[in-house]
Order: C-alpha cells, then sequence, then structure tokens
C-alpha cells in the first residue's frame, strides 16, 4: 500500500459504494492512525471503568468493532470516530450493567471529544520515536528483553534465540510473548509527541 | 462483542502467534492457520495488528545500527594475523554459532585453540558440561587431561560458567595469574597492563604463578571485581547487576552507567573496524545506555542528539567533537 501523506484527510473516496476494503489497507490505516489514539483512548477508557483490566478490555472492543467498520468504509477521521465508538461501547456495556454506572456516561463528552484536534497526534518524531523504543524495551523484564533483543536487534531465529539463552523454544516463545504484549502496553501508554505544524 | 476477560485471553493468543512467526518451523501451513484465525473474528485481528506494530517498531532500533556507516562485516570474518600465525600449525574449522560471527577452532598436538575475530562471539561447550563464551578478539587454549582442566586466556575476555569437579579442577591461566574454579560462573578479561576477573556465582581462587610474586591468593566471592597487574591483586565489590551489565556481550550488546565518552567509545572500539575517536573536548561527558556492541554509529549519532557533538567520517575512524 501506497505512503499516504499525513495530513491526508480521505482514505475512502472511492469506496462509498460498499466495495469492502482490502485487509492490507484497513491494517495500514488501523497502525497509522488509530493506534497512535490509543494513550489518550485508554485515558478516556479508564476514567469510566472500575480497573485498568476492563479499559484494556473495553479497548480491545474498541479496535475490533473500529476494525470492522473500516472494512466496509474507512473513516475520514478516526479519533472523532474512535471516540464515538467507545462512547458508544460503554453506553451498550451501562445497559448491561457490566462496567460502569450511569453516571459516569453522562460525563462522556466533556471527557473525550472536547480535546479533538485532527490531524496533529499521529506526526512522530524519530529520534523521539528512538528513545521511547530504547525505553520500552529496556523496562522489559530481564529474559523477554534478551529474547526480545537477539530477535529483533540481533535479527537471530527463534531456535539460534534458544541456543544463545540456553533454553528451549518454547521458553523463548514464552519471553517473546509476554515481551510483546508489554512493550505494546509501554508503547502505546505514551502519548505520541506532536510534531510542528508544517 | 466478547466477555469480560477473554479479550486477555485473545492477546495471549494473538502474541503466540506473533513468537511462532519467529522460528524457522513457521511455514504457509501456519501461516494459513493464522490467517484462519484472524478471519474468525475481529477482536482476533485487532488484537494481532496492535502488537504486530509494536513488535514491528522495534525495527527502527535495528535500522539504525549503523546509519551513516556501511555495515561492518556480519558473518564471515575477514583474516586477522592470528589467523595466518596458526593456518600452518592446524587445519582450522569455522564454528557456525547462531548464525552470527563465531570464531574459529583450532586443533593442535596439545589441545585445543579457539578465537574469534574483532566482532566474533563464540559459545564453546565442554564435554564436562562447562561452557565458555568468548568475547570480540579473543584467543583461548584448552588443554584437557584425565587429571586436570587447564585453560589459557591469551587475549581477549571470556565467560566461563563451569561444572565443578574436585577431582579434575579447573584452572584459567592469564598471564602471570591462575583463576582456580571452585564451583562458578566467572568472566576473565585480558588487557595490556591488567587483568580483571568478576565473580558472577559460586567461588574462584586468584593467585599468582610467579613464585616470585609476592602477592597471597585471593578467594574471591559474588560480586568481588578482582584487578590483577603484574604487581598486586585488588579487590573490590560491584552490585550484581552492574556485572551483568558487564557481561551484556554475552547477548550482543554495550551497557554503559555514567561512562566517559572515551571510555565507551574504547569499549566500541574492541568490536570493529570503525574506530570511534573523541575528541579532548568532548572526552569526559558522560552517558548512559544500552547499545549493540556493533553499533558504534547509532551510538556517534546519539551523542549527536543528546550532546550536539559533530559526528565526522574519516576513513574508518568516526571523530566525535565539540
Amino acid at each position: 500500500m501506497a505512503e499516504t501523506p499525513i495530513n491526508e484527510r480521505t482514505a475512502s473516496d472511492r469506496n462509498g459504494a460498499g466495495e469492502p476494503m482490502p485487509t492490507s489497507a484497513v491494517e495500514a490505516w488501523f497502525v497509522r492512525e488509530v493506534l497512535p489514539l490509543e494513550a489518550s483512548l485508554m485515558r478516556f477508557l479508564q476514567s469510566a471503568c472500575r480497573n485498568a483490566q476492563e479499559a484494556a478490555d473495553l479497548r480491545q472492543d474498541v479496535y475490533a468493532s473500529v476494525i470492522a467498520a473500516a472494512r466496509k468504509s474507512v473513516p475520514e477521521r478516526a479519533k472523532p470516530f474512535v471516540f464515538a465508538t467507545a462512547r458508544n461501547l460503554l453506553i451498550d456495556r451501562v445497559r448491561h450493567e457490566r462496567v460502569i454506572s450511569i453516571d459516569t456516561v453522562s460525563d462522556l463528552d466533556e471527557l473525550g471529544l472536547a480535546a479533538d484536534e485532527p490531524g496533529q497526534d499521529r506526526v512522530l518524531i524519530a529520534r523521539d520515536e528512538l528513545r521511547r523504543l530504547r525505553a520500552a524495551i529496556d523496562a522489559l523484564p530481564p529474559k523477554c528483553r534478551e529474547a526480545i533483543v537477539l530477535r529483533r536487534i540481533e535479527g537471530l531465529s527463534g531456535r539460534e534465540i534458544a541456543e544463545r539463552m540456553g533454553i528451549d523454544e518454547s521458553t523463548v516463545s514464552h519471553h517473546i510473548n509476554n515481551g510483546v504484549r508489554m512493550l505494546a502496553e509501554k508503547l502505546y501508554a505514551e502519548e505520541p509527541r506532536r510534531g510542528n505544524k508544517s | 462483542m466478547s466477555d469480560a476477560g477473554t479479550n486477555e485471553q485473545i492477546e495471549k493468543l494473538a502474541a503466540d502467534w506473533l513468537a511462532r512467526r519467529q522460528f524457522e518451523s513457521w511455514n504457509e501451513d501456519e501461516q494459513k492457520k493464522l490467517e484462519a484465525w484472524l478471519s474468525e473474528s475481529d477482536n482476533h485481528t485487532a488484537a494481532y495488528w496492535r502488537l504486530k506494530a509494536a513488535f514491528d517498531r522495534t525495527d527502527r532500533l535495528a535500522a539504525l545500527r549503523h546509519p551513516m556507516m556501511r555495515p561492518v562485516s556480519s558473518s564471515a570474518p575477514s583474516r586477522k594475523p592470528w589467523t595466518m600465525l596458526y593456518a600452518a600449525v592446524a587445519a582450522f574449522a569455522l564454528i557456525a554459532i547462531g548464525g552470527g560471527i563465531a570464531g574459529y577452532q583450532l586443533l593442535t598436538p596439545d589441545g585445543r585453540t579457539f578465537a574469534t575475530p574483532v566482532g566474533g562471539h563464540m559459545t564453546v561447550k565442554l564435554a564436562d558440561g562447562s561452557v565458555i563464551e568468548l568475547n570480540t578478539d579473543s584467543v583461548l587454549h584448552t588443554d584437557f587431561t584425565p587429571e586436570k582442566r587447564a585453560v589459557q586466556l591469551l587475549k581477549g575476555e571470556a565467560y566461563f560458567q563451569i561444572e565443578h569437579n574436585a577431582q579434575r579442577p579447573f584452572s584459567v591461566t592469564v598471564g602471570d595469574h591462575r583463576i582456580v574454579d571452585l564451583g562458578t560462573k566467572f568472566f576473565v578479561r585480558k588487557s595490556a597492563q591488567q587483568l580483571d576477573v568478576a565473580l558472577v556465582e559460586g567461588k574462584a581462587r586468584l593467585e599468582s604463578t610467579d613464585s616470585a610474586s609476592n602477592t597471597r591468593p585471593t578467594v574471591l566471592m559474588p560480586g568481588d571485581f578482582a584487578v590483577a597487574t603484574a604487581t598486586s591483586i585488588g579487590v573490590s565489590r560491584k552490585p550484581v547487576h552492574e556485572l551483568t551489565d558487564d557481561l551484556a556481550w554475552r547477548n550482543g550488546m554495550l551497557v554503559f552507567h555514567n561512562a566517559r565518552l572515551v571510555d565507551a567509545a574504547a569499549e566500541f572500539n574492541r568490536y570493529g573496524d570503525t574506530k570511534l575517536v573523541v575528541s579532548d573536548s568532548a572526552a569526559k561527558l558522560t552517558i548512559n545506555g544500552a547499545f549493540p556492541t556493533n553499533g558504534a554509529g547509532d551510538f556517534a549519532g546519539v551523542t549527536h542528539e543528546i550532546f550536539g557533538l559533530h559526528v565526522d567520517r574519516k576513513g574508518n575512524d568516526i571523530v566525535l567533537s565539540r
């Protein structure tokens, strides 16, 4: 899929007719537009949920729902769409008395959408990204870090990592499994730095 | 939508798929299974895409390993003078370990010699279960008999994990000093002026082999960091995590804590043909962080970012100055 300019506003002009988006295009959009919103999305969800785990659970549902929608047509602006989806899911959960109180939902407008500024969040600065990646990797438990570093930085295969660390392959797999989940948690928890207006 | 709690399991499954893809056994069949799993639910897809994107982002670290230089030769080690030295004596075999740079093993009449080129790293597993890891630019000779296990570190640095056997003691000789294992993990580094020995686990004895020397044998305990010169043995203690960081080379990394730039540069210079040169004006700046051993160029880039140093390439040198 071709790179799209940072401030591109319409990802899906050709999609009015209901022709499904190719999966690769949806993934690229999801990674580029939706994931950078995770820090603010989590703040929004956590303010409404009882604990971080519930918020994380809800986040997955938000993503699933956003992806389902994007398969039909990629929303023009990601942020309002993601937050509207989050809000609807929260209300849905309230109806099922699962997570939160009605009081909480009444605050949603103030919480979520007031700060909406399209087009800025996703601009990353390379050196900032580098520091962030290092910090996230440094924060991993030693074995996880070792496995991830050997894989991603040293480029060793799973079997080679097992040899190098003197552990079996299933343990390597386990370390990568834990490592990647912690890495994601850490990387997305930080607000992407806002770039200069250009 | 899924039940509360299930998403956590889905995330674990997604991470499993991602982990499995890192192994050689990944094939078309597995890929089809993954695609089938993804198409089962958008929750699966969401979890997988999210983790994969985070994992993919770490690519940038690898990509930045050589931001301003050609990669240092990564596999086939170039012939160094020492290969010439030994080539006539014995046939040598390239030991490929871990797919990366390995080293050479030379069979000589009185034992075996292992050597690594600059940037090399080799793990030697011995029949008795002991493991020796050689760092960059190192030469080690083993001489095993039924009575003893004698090792000589001729050059460089090695990490030892020794299976203790009182009937068959393990000793490492470095110049005029000998370390006798009492069941342990330790590392030894030989430089021009001195010998460093650090004990990670167990117990070992450090003694002089020079009968004229009046230094007394020293028993090393975990955390002990001994510096031996021709005339003295000094022992200090290091927190275990610092010792572990000193061993980061085993994973192809260098870790610095408040290291002076000039010292950090000297460390990098042990691993590659590209040499970092730090001007006097910048020598005393201190830096923290973890870098791949072959990341001298990346390191130079970081000093530019953090301290605003000028980075100039001159032939094989990278000059850092204010």
